[in-house]
């Protein structure tokens, strides 16, 4: 009892209403001497507090260390909230008919027959293609190693577009990694914890891309829009002629993107205005939900030395 | 004539900590985030501050908030500062609110959850620039409504009766006004 007391005592931080179990809570009336200091300057103080707090995380980063213990500490308890979820997904895979599965292997079986001939082809050409670079003494393109992922759940912060996967330090992911699927560009690794890491979708205001459009020649860079899978062009050429259904692809400018893997399509264009730039909006090509699976393009342990 | 909500039962501590326990969950149970779900945690606090005027610290709100901002992966101290603020009207406000109506009090407390949105937009717009899309603006009036089931739901509990008689009950539990 004695412990359970002392628990409760601990458990209970700034609420002092256990000290008396047997009054009701609502009719002991508030203290009348020892109230302390007053609401508005309790008010105050943690409100002061909270903006140091605001400005020290947003602009410095020593706290992430903090955020990462105590994400930790959280992470069960968020799991165990997926549980339910993760068990419904399991039955209906379970449960899937026969027919559904032979629809899906036939699928593959072709999908499978057309790479292979794909396969042999791209083979032959990386072949080629590093003998040329050999022969022109270009540095051989890195074949970059890369983590497979599974997206866990979106983050409920409603002012950023990011969402968490399963991998994390201890798998070799690190900050700043590019994150692909099978159909496009998705974003980047924006924060790294142990067995997990969170990532920043491109529809996230704060990410950037640098872009180019093969078939206009523009160079541009994305900035997301907050609204889901969208994102709008910036400082595009304004003679540029830029159509709807236009591929955007990276252009590898920044070096943390490889070339050439797509983030999307023009959906909409609205011609600039005289002396500025045109409002270019485009469609991500891959969407993150729940269970999909990503592939986090890591770096070579010591590639060049930087 | 006393309205309900001010003829009080006893609300236990259990209730407190179970009733704030849950929200909590309810909160971290990821669902998508483009919807303006309300913030069931706020609420609840809301609801024992009115409910017991003084029982709740800020310490407690505060670090509360702090667990909701690193659990949603927002700016460290956002939630703190949205809840220390809804804490402190919900504080001003208490005496004037506790003598209404369940409806009235939540349709008192829709300027309070607005407020709120706009302060924490504001500091989210000037730390990093990102902005809510019009939308968003529902979320108050989610949350006031949010706030009447809650607070029903949990004068139900606070309110329901043990025995069959007054006379019945254990002399612990007896009402005292």
């Amino acid at each position: 009892m004695a412990v359970a007391k002392q628990l409760t005592g601990l458990m209970n931080l700034g609420l002092y209403w256990l000290q008396n179990k047997s009054v009701s809570l609502s009719q002991t009336p508030p203290l009348l001497f020892k109230q302390g200091a007053s609401a508005t300057v309790k008010f105050f103080v943690y409100a002061t507090f909270s903006v140091i707090l605001i400005t020290a995380d947003s602009n410095l980063g020593f706290l992430s260390k903090m955020r990462g213990a105590i994400t930790v500490l959280i992470n069960p308890v968020i799991e165990g909230l997926l549980l339910p979820r993760d068990a419904f997904f399991a039955l209906a895979d379970r449960y899937s008919t026969v027919l559904e599965l032979n629809e899906k292997i036939s699928v593959l079986e072709k999908d499978l027959r057309a790479n292979a001939k794909v396969m042999l082809q791209i083979d032959q050409l990386q072949k080629e293609n590093n003998d040329l670079r050999a022969l022109l003494n270009l540095r051989e393109k890195l074949n970059r190693p890369s983590v497979n992922a599974e997206i866990r759940y979106e983050l409920p912060d409603i002012y950023s577009d990011k969402v968490v996967i399963d991998k994390g330090s201890k798998d070799g992911v690190k900050l700043g990694n590019p994150v692909i699927t099978a159909s496009g560009i998705l974003g980047q690794v924006s924060r790294v914890y142990g067995k997990k890491a969170e990532l920043t979708l491109i529809s996230d205001t704060s990410l950037s891309i640098p872009v180019s459009l093969p078939s206009s020649g523009v160079i541009a860079i994305t900035k997301g829009r907050g609204i889901s899978s969208s994102f709008e062009l910036q400082y595009s050429d304004l003679s540029a002629e830029v159509k709807v259904g236009d591929e955007v692809l990276t252009s590898g400018l920044g070096g943390i993107y490889p070339p050439g893997i797509l983030v999307g399509h023009i959906i909409s264009v609205n011609p600039a205005i005289p002396g500025q730039f045109p409002n270019v909006i485009g469609r991500t090509a891959s969407v993150a939900g729940a269970q999909h699976q990503v592939m986090i393009l890591t770096e070579k342990e010591s590639s060049d030395g930087s | 004539m006393v309205p309900e909500n001010l003829i009080r039962r006893r609300p236990t501590s259990q209730l407190f900590y179970l009733s704030v326990l849950i929200a909590l969950i309810a909160n971290m149970i990821p669902f998508t985030n483009s919807f303006p779900w309300p913030d069931y945690l706020a609420i609840v606090l809301i609801f024992w501050n009115i409910y017991t005027p003084g029982r709740v610290g800020i310490f407690s709100v505060w670090l509360l908030g702090i667990i909701m901002d690193i659990q949603s992966g927002s700016i460290l101290g956002q939630h703190a500062l949205s809840y220390c603020f809804l804490w402190y009207l919900s504080n001003k406000l208490q005496r004037r609110l506790s003598w209404y109506p369940l409806t009235t009090q939540c349709i008192n407390l829709f300027p309070l959850f607005l407020l709120a949105l706009i302060i924490d937009s504001i500091v989210r717009y000037l730390s990093d620039g990102t902005a809510l899309s019009l939308w968003f603006l529902g979320k108050p009036f989610f949350e006031s409504l949010a706030a009447f089931i809650i607070g029903w739901i949990m004068l139900q509990i606070i309110n329901r009766r043990g025995g069959s008689e007054l006379s019945s009950r254990p002399s612990s539990s007896r009402i005292k006004i």
